[in-house]
């Protein structure tokens, strides 16, 4: 069976190969044959790929232990749901997946283009198949997922006991949905500059906009479930620590901010056109950047799965595509296809405001991740950034960002004037100046602004319910989900910026070691150590305690974090305990234990507000999955419209 | 499973290269545009 997966694997490598030269073929000589020819091509590596998707699942499911992926990443007592998820536990099987996404998405797309706009599709297909190639050879060539063992084990390692966590099933799958959504703006951009004359579509425009909403959307699920992951089965109480394979999805998420910011805006023939086009080839450029500096091992990280092989094909695919997009502007700007004849509205430059901030964030990141290869290639010495270096420059910036979110829709929609609203800005930029300066906290001011931004929200709904009431003896207008959604993703941003603040600002942690019904005060809570119990599972023995927490006389929690071994992998795991309130976390982890002595450590954290994050996260994701069900109402309400016309 | 290797690469190879084989009307309509 693994040898019909990598034949399927090696048709799919031929196919998306054959894509690039019939689609660009048929582009250039403007013939349909060629053109249909190189459509058929990407549907028919998409099912190939399909087909070695499923073989390498029906592998896993069956724990055929030839194949060496599956004796490396399961073993007979993992559960269906983790011998499923370790499709994309390793290196080959989750560019696999991204693969498999990605050609999925640009058949969904390109594939169905009416005939008008078969010359574009193909010129977009070209560019997403190339990218396809380049992933397929490094898997049919380093990462081949069906490649044999070399000796049969009786049993497999098993899955990293930390990654057997439902976040940690979902969250890979849904940041590989991100980056390969980003595959279709990537495209779009390339064939709107191959096909300079193309800036002037806004439909094909509009296309591209809605798969950069949808993949930004994944990829927040993706970066939160994470996070969450981090926070929950780690043990260290954090949520994010700035680890170079951490940012390397923060990055897109940066960019694809700032592209959907810059969507809203997106004018054809306008400086704002070029500047979007290369945002969506700078963001899906950092995805594939990620993806070599996760598995390529630049940068030592803490999640440590570098696999060096053949990663390098990654760099070289991006040394591609900018100088292949340098041609391609090269060329524009000769046949004046660049020439940017629209003006845009003055509210615009706040957008370009909020964009530069955006990508000095991403510099500030970028940079900082690859300081230990910076500093080991120019002084010899390895020398690695604490998470400090990032909050003291991201957190100011996340304060701007706060601060342009009050401003920028009204702005952008009745420009600057003097209004309440006006000197509202400038008084609460001023407070939260002053209280950052006296206070040296940044929580503070970040309070004061998320504060001013809840207000400005409301007064939003507020306005437009009022104005709808006024228009209510007239027709009843539709609601409109954009509206609703854009603001209801600002709110989210609002909750998950609070929560930081407050996590962030006032958490305290402490290290504490108790007896057996020994009493220990930590951040106002009274914590007694009652008991300690021990369980034994097929794969692991466990040790866990049992805590009660009282609030003076009241008790509030018992917290059982426990520990446990899992003897086949050697690796010992925490499993913490949280009393959860919207208040605070009372966040228990279990550091060591001393049978003999009836001696436990505890790693204890009193964090406030930090639920706030997980809840705002899932308030911006609702809000931005309302905005995708506008612009897929418009779209069908306009195909129904055309039917209409056409009859 | 080496027939189904076959079944699979006969198809994708028909599949693929049938497009050039046919006749077509709409490539001197296609040449007129630009799209």
């Amino acid at each position: 069976m693994a040898e019909f997966g990598h034949f399927a694997l090696l048709l799919a490598l031929f196919l998306s190969g054959y894509a690039v030269f019939a689609d660009l073929l048929g582009a250039w000589r403007k013939d349909t044959g060629s053109v249909l020819s190189g459509r058929n091509a990407t549907i028919a590596s998409l099912v190939c790929l399909t087909v070695s998707m499923i073989t390498l699942w029906l592998l896993l499911v069956g724990s055929d232990f030839s194949v060496s992926y599956v004796a490396d990443h399961t073993s007979k007592a993992l559960p269906i749901v983790y011998r499923i998820s370790a499709l994309w536990a390793g290196a080959g099987g989750s560019l696999l997946l991204w693969l498999w996404l990605q050609v999925g998405f640009v058949v969904l797309l390109f594939c169905r283009l009416d005939k008008t706009k078969r010359l574009f599709a193909a010129t977009a297909r070209a560019a997403a198949n190339v990218v396809s190639f380049f992933f397929l050879l490094v898997l049919v060539l380093d990462k081949n997922p069906f490649a044999l063992s070399v000796v049969i084990p009786a049993d497999g390692s098993g899955l990293n006991p930390l990654l057997q966590h439902p976040a940690m099933a979902l969250h890979p799958p849904t940041l590989f949905i991100g980056y390969a959504a980003f595959a279709i703006p990537f495209a779009w951009s390339i064939a709107s500059l191959a096909r300079h004359n193309m800036q002037d579509e806004f439909e094909l425009f509009k296309m591209a906009r809605n798969w950069i909403l949808l993949a930004w959307l994944f990829l927040t699920i993706g970066i939160v479930l994470g996070s969450w992951w981090a926070y929950e089965e780690l043990g260290w109480g954090g949520y994010w620590s700035w680890d170079p394979v951490e940012n390397s999805s923060l990055l897109p998420w940066l960019t694809a901010t700032a592209l959907l910011h810059c969507s809203r805006v997106y004018k054809p023939r306008t400086s704002i056109a070029v500047w979007l086009i290369i945002l969506c080839l700078v963001t899906f450029s950092l995805c594939i950047f990620g993806t070599f500096l996760t598995r390529y091992g630049l940068v030592s990280s803490v999640h440590a799965f570098p696999e060096p092989g053949l990663g390098i094909l990654f760099l070289v695919l991006l040394v591609i595509i900018w100088i292949l997009t340098a041609l391609l502007f090269w060329r524009a700007h000769r046949s004046s296809g660049l020439i940017m004849t629209g003006s845009v509205r003055p509210g615009v430059r706040l957008i370009t405001i909020n964009n530069c901030l955006l990508l000095l964030l991403t510099l500030v990141v970028f940079v900082g991740s690859l300081f230990p290869f910076f500093s080991e290639f120019f002084t010899n010495q390895k020398i690695s950034l604490k998470p400090e270096y990032f909050t003291k420059i991201t957190a100011p910036g996340g304060l701007v960002l706060l601060l342009l979110l009050c401003v920028c829709p009204y702005i952008y929609r009745y420009g600057i004037r003097k209004s309440w609203h006006t000197i509202g800005v400038v008084l609460v930029a001023a407070a939260a100046l002053l209280s950052w300066l006296l206070t040296d906290k940044l929580s503070i001011p970040f309070f004061i602004i998320c504060g001013f931004a809840g207000l400005n929200l409301a007064g939003d709904f507020v306005n437009r319910y009022i104005k709808s009431r006024n228009r209510s003896n007239k027709a009843v207008p539709q609601l409109n989900l954009r509206w609703y959604g854009a603001r209801i993703v600002h709110i989210g941003v609002v909750l998950v910026f609070i929560g930081m603040a407050g996590s962030g600002g006032y958490d305290i942690e402490e290290q504490v070691a108790l007896k057996r019904n020994e009493k220990i005060k930590v951040a106002g809570f009274d914590i007694t150590f009652k008991n300690l119990k021990a369980d034994h599972g097929s794969t692991f023995t466990a040790v866990t305690a049992d805590l009660l927490v009282h609030k003076g006389d009241e008790l509030i929690a018992e917290l059982h974090p426990s520990q446990a071994y899992y003897s086949r992998s050697d690796k010992r795991t925490s499993e913490v305990d949280i009393k959860r309130t919207l208040a605070y976390d009372l966040y228990v982890a279990l550091t060591q234990v001393d049978s003999s002595r009836d001696l436990i450590n505890l790693n204890v954290l009193f964090k406030p507000l930090v639920n706030w994050i997980w809840i705002g996260s899932m308030v911006s994701v609702l809000g931005a999955a309302l905005v995708l069900i506008s612009f897929y109402r418009r779209k069908t309400a306009l195909l129904k419209s055309e039917d209409k016309d056409t009859e | 499973m080496s027939y189904l290797k076959w079944i699979l690469f006969i198809v994708c190879v028909i599949f693929v290269f049938l497009p050039l084989l046919e006749k077509r009307s709409d490539d001197a309509q296609m040449k007129g545009r630009d799209t």
